[in-house]
Order: C-alpha cells, then sequence, then structure tokens
C-alpha cells in the first residue's frame, strides 16, 4: 500500500506551548482515518500542516511524498474545514465553477451538483443557502477536483440525520470504490466509529492511542458485564465479585466494568444469584475515548485555557 | 490563466451584484456631479479649468477611492476571519491570486467609473478637451486609484469586517472632503490647502486637473502618489504574512 501522509518526529510548537509534540506516523492510501482528541489536543494543528497551512517547526509532513506547503501536493487534495464564510454574492453553481477550475481533471459540473443535492439550487446565492445546504455545497466544491484524499474537518456540523447518514453513506461508497483516502475529525463518535478503520488519539501534542476501532476499544480496557437484579442481590454481594473495577446501578440494572467478563461472570452463575438477562459488551468508542483522555484531563483543560487566554 | 480570468470575472460580478458598490461608487459621484454643477454653476472656473470639467474629475476620483476602499475592505476582513482565505490556501491555485484577481477586477470596476462620469460630463455639461486629454486623465485617475485598492486590503487586514467597514467609510469621506474633491482646495482656509498637500486623494485628482489647466503634471504628484501606494502595499504584505502562519481554529 502506498503513503498518503506521512509524519516524521513533527514539532508544532507557538511560543513555549506544543501543540504537536513529535509525531510520527503514516496514512496509507485508501484508508479511512479519524483523528479524535479533546479541544486543544492538537488535532487541528496536525490538520493545518498536512494541508500546508502550517509549517512544522520540526520534523516533516508529506503528503503523496510532497511537502504540502507546496501547490503540486495539494492538486490531489479536497478539503472541507469547519466554520468557513462563503464569500458574499457569489451563485452555488458559480462557486462549483470556481472550484472546478483549480484542478487539472474536475469532476462535472452536474454531476457535483447532484452529488449536494444543490441542482435547483444553483443559481441561489451561495450565502442565502440553510446551515446544511452550504455544508453540503462544501462538500461538493471539496469533490471539484476528483481528489484522492479528503480531508473534513467536523463535516456534518449543521446538517440533519437524513442528510448526515446520506452523506456518510457517499464517503463510504467513494473509499471503497476509488481506493481514495479520507481524513476526518469529529465530535460525533459514533460517525467516527461506523466509518473509519483506523482512530488516531491525541491529546496534548501527542498520539496517544492509535488502531482499529475494535482495537482501541480493547486498549481502554473498557468492557462491561451487566445484568438484571432480582431484589435479594445488595449492593455489596456485587461489589465483592472478582475483577470487578466499578459498578454503576440504575434501578435494579447492573453494569459491572471489567478486565475480564469471563471471571465475573462465572463467579455471579457460581454463587447462583438471582440475575438475568445477561449481556457482555466493549461499550461505545466514546466510552473507550473518554477512558483514553481522562488520564491527565485537567491539565489539559488548563493549557486550553492559556491558549484562550493569548 | 483561465482559473484566473474566471475568479476575475467573479469578483466583478460580485461587485456588480452589491447594492452598495453601485450606491457608493456610481449613484453618489454622479448625483454629486449634476447637483453641484448646477448648484455652484456653469460658469465658474477653478485654477483655469472651467467647474464641470473641474467637477467631473472630483467626481471620478472620488468614485474611484470609494470602490477601493468600500469594495475591498469589508469582503477581504470578512473572507480573512472566516475561513475562506484559508480555504483557498489549500487548493493548488497560486497563493497570490487570490488578491491579484481582486486587485485586477477593481481596475476594471474603476474603467466603468471613469467612464460614466466621463460620458456623464461630455454628454450632459458639454465637457470637451483634446484627445489626448482625455485619455492621459482617464487612464491617471484608474491607475492612481491603485493606491486606494491598497488602502482598501490594507484596511481589510487590519481588523474584522464590521470595523473595517466603519473605517474604510470614514477614510473615505475624510480623505475625499480634506482632498478636495467635494470642494475645491482653493475655495479653503489655509490650513485645509495644508492638509490637502499630504493627501493622496488631492494628488490623485491634481494630475487630471493640471493637464486640464495645461500646466503639465507635477512631479511630486506622481511622487506622493507612489509613495502611498509603496506604504500601503507594503504594510497589507506585512499583516498579510504575520497572520499566515495561525492554526485553523
Amino acid at each position: 500500500m502506498a503513503t498518503a501522509i506521512s509524519f516524521e518526529h513533527v514539532i508544532k510548537r507557538y511560543h513555549d506551548i506544543y501543540a504537536v509534540n513529535d509525531v510520527s506516523c503514516e496514512i496509507e492510501a485508501g484508508s479511512i482515518v479519524a483523528l479524535l482528541g479533546p479541544n486543544g489536543a492538537g488535532k487541528t494543528t496536525a490538520i493545518s500542516m498536512m494541508l500546508g497551512l502550517t509549517k512544522p517547526t520540526s520534523g516533516q509532513v508529506r503528503a503523496f511524498g510532497e511537502d504540502p506547503m507546496r501547490r503540486v501536493a495539494r492538486r490531489h487534495y479536497g478539503v472541507m474545514l469547519q466554520q468557513v464564510g462563503l464569500p458574499q454574492k457569489v451563485r452555488v453553481g458559480e462557486l462549483i465553477d470556481w472550484f472546478r477550475s483549480f484542478y487539472d481533471e474536475p469532476i462535472a459540473k452536474d454531476t457535483l451538483l447532484d452529488m449536494a443535492d444543490l441542482r435547483d439550487l444553483a443559481r441561489k446565492e451561495a450565502v442565502k443557502l440553510s446551515g446544511g445546504q452550504q455544508r453540503r455545497l462544501q462538500f461538493a466544491m471539496a469533490m471539484a477536483g476528483n481528489p484522492r484524499i479528503l480531508f473534513l474537518d467536523e463535516p456534518t456540523t449543521g446538517m440533519d440525520i437524513a442528510s448526515r447518514r446520506g452523506f456518510w453513506d457517499y464517503l463510504r461508497n467513494f473509499a471503497k470504490e476509488r481506493d481514495r483516502t479520507i481524513i476526518l475529525t469529529t465530535h460525533h463518535l459514533d460517525e467516527a466509529e461506523t466509518i473509519a478503520d483506523r482512530v488516531l488519539v491525541m491529546q496534548k501534542g501527542r498520539v496517544i492511542a492509535d488502531g482499529s476501532v475494535d482495537a482501541l476499544k480493547r486498549q481502554a480496557g473498557n468492557r462491561y458485564v451487566s445484568f438484571w437484579a432480582g431484589g435479594s442481590v445488595s449492593e455489596d454481594t456485587i461489589a465483592a465479585l472478582p475483577n470487578v473495577n466499578e459498578v454503576r446501578w440504575s434501578g435494579r440494572h447492573v453494569r459491572i466494568t471489567t478486565d475480564s467478563p469471563d471471571e465475573v461472570l462465572r463467579a455471579v452463575i457460581r454463587a447462583d444469584l438471582d440475575v438475568s438477562g445477561f449481556e457482555v459488551s466493549q461499550g461505545q468508542l466514546e466510552d473507550a475515548f473518554v477512558s483514553l483522555t481522562a488520564k491527565d484531563g485537567g491539565e489539559d483543560e488548563t493549557i486550553t485555557d492559556r491558549r484562550r487566554g493569548r | 490563466m483561465k482559473a484566473w480570468l474566471l475568479q476575475c470575472k467573479f469578483e466583478v460580478l460580485r461587485n456588480l451584484r452589491n447594492r452598495r458598490f453601485f450606491f457608493v461608487s456610481i449613484l453618489l459621484p454622479v448625483g454629486f456631479y449634476f447637483l453641484y454643477v448646477h448648484l455652484i454653476g456653469k460658469s465658474i472656473v477653478i485654477d483655469g479649468v472651467a467647474w464641470p470639467k473641474y467637477y467631473m474629475v472630483s467626481m471620478a476620483t472620488f468614485g474611484v477611492v470609494g470602490t477601493g476602499l468600500n469594495g475591498l475592505s469589508s469582503r477581504v476582513a470578512y473572507e480573512r476571519t472566516q475561513g475562506w482565505v484559508k480555504l483557498m490556501q489549500t487548493t493548488p491555485q497560486r497563493a497570490s491570486n487570490y488578491i491579484t484577481t481582486k486587485i485586477a477586477a477593481n481596475l476594471l470596476l474603476n474603467i466603468l467609473e471613469v467612464a460614466i462620469l466621463f460620458v456623464a460630463g461630455a454628454a450632459f455639461e458639454h465637457v470637451t478637451m483634446s484627445l489626448a486629454a482625455w485619455i492621459l486623465v482617464a487612464i491617471t485617475t484608474i491607475l492612481g486609484g491603485l493606491v486606494f485598492i491598497a488602502l482598501g486590503i490594507l484596511v481589510g487586514h487590519l481588523a474584522g469586517s464590521d470595523a473595517s467597514q466603519i473605517v474604510a467609510s470614514i477614510l473615505y469621506f475624510l480623505m475625499s472632503i480634506t482632498g478636495g474633491l467635494w470642494m475645491p482646495v482653493s475655495t479653503m482656509p489655509p490650513v485645509m490647502r495644508h492638509i490637502a498637500n499630504f493627501m493622496p486623494t488631492y494628488h490623485l485628482a491634481h494630475i487630471a486637473w493640471s493637464v486640464m489647466g495645461n500646466k503639465g503634471v507635477s512631479i511630486t504628484d506622481v511622487w506622493v502618489l507612489f509613495l502611498y501606494l509603496v506604504v500601503f502595499t507594503g504594510l497589507a504584505v506585512y499583516l498579510a504574512n504575520r497572520r499566515s502562519d495561525v492554526r485553523v481554529a
């Protein structure tokens, strides 16, 4: 597999703050990578460097072997940034033509309009579109050059549920059919969970977890045994079971966090407790994300605050 | 090149679709022109130039100043602060296209404005001069607009889009009045004449007034304009580069 993006000991420092602190990684062409992390973790800086908007303080960022600060590297880029105000007094169709003009082999205008479901609105002023429509237009603009790599920064903000689902379906096909790379950041971890085949979690400028969604959940160690407890089962009985890390009661529903669900189950059955409806699960990506990033959450907040104060 | 021309076309269209442009750059100068030519009287002569001729250049310059300042400042500020410039930088187009297409579009609009004022003067107020003088005056006013294009871009880099709109409007009126575009400097108190000497507006219009008064162009006018152009451009380039290394919010 060819490498789409590579980071080699990349450091980005703003005064005394390391926004990105010695990150090395490679992103293979054809993969869908979600970049996650709390605010101020450095993911936006990392994306900025991939896009050629920011120069690393030291180290190297490469896109298809080229420096993204150079224009040639960006010929194969499609980019959707968050919170971009579209220019005033320009029509939808014109914006699409505008972006098509940047590339050697652009996708046909009508195809792009259909892709964004905006064919009937091609003559409307772009800034007068609804939030969701503007996002779809920005997606069409990102697709104008038939990119080999798509960067999506919070792409579904402002979209309703139906558009959102359609958007991800489209992206999945895009990535599968054409062997294209997608790098995305999102706050909707369920979205990352369903689409990404690799997740990079950043915190305080470093990559603290890197792997498939399943691998991350395993790394976070969040595995659950849950069941309904009968009236005779006391809190103490449950807490006394082996390998129990944490117990959460919701009425008579019990959820045990454990490193070893097998041992917990065996103990419950051996003790012949009055329980029913067993469920063993690994939890959501969100749970994994929270426990991976919780370790120094407090300190991270201060970094964020200090940056805002600048 | 095709992309550059297309972008230039959109920049022109965006201005023409803007009601503010229509008001500031066309309606206001043309309206003032007819109003003051008739209020002051056609027989008045200022610095050896008949009033309808003199004021035609004043108002053409006034329009050119307005387009550069009003058209560019808030747009540049908006696009710079709202992520548009950043998005443009992620495309494979040349980074300079963003600003060069805006400058080119503004020069085209300057041509349109000067043409409208000249037609108003020639067709309705019987302004006449030699063909060479018409051409020289037109070219000076159009290209002199570069100073105010640079100032508009500079203001757009100094403030956010609302603030830069206000700053641009204030500069637009102040420079126009103190530069003698509304009322001839020679009719103002001495202190105002002194101030006018520092205004690029005054020196730009003064080139055309001198040509029409058969006085020959003063090299001081050219130097002052050139100096302003260099300073405004230098500051704008400095600010644009200083802020290019910011993170995506």
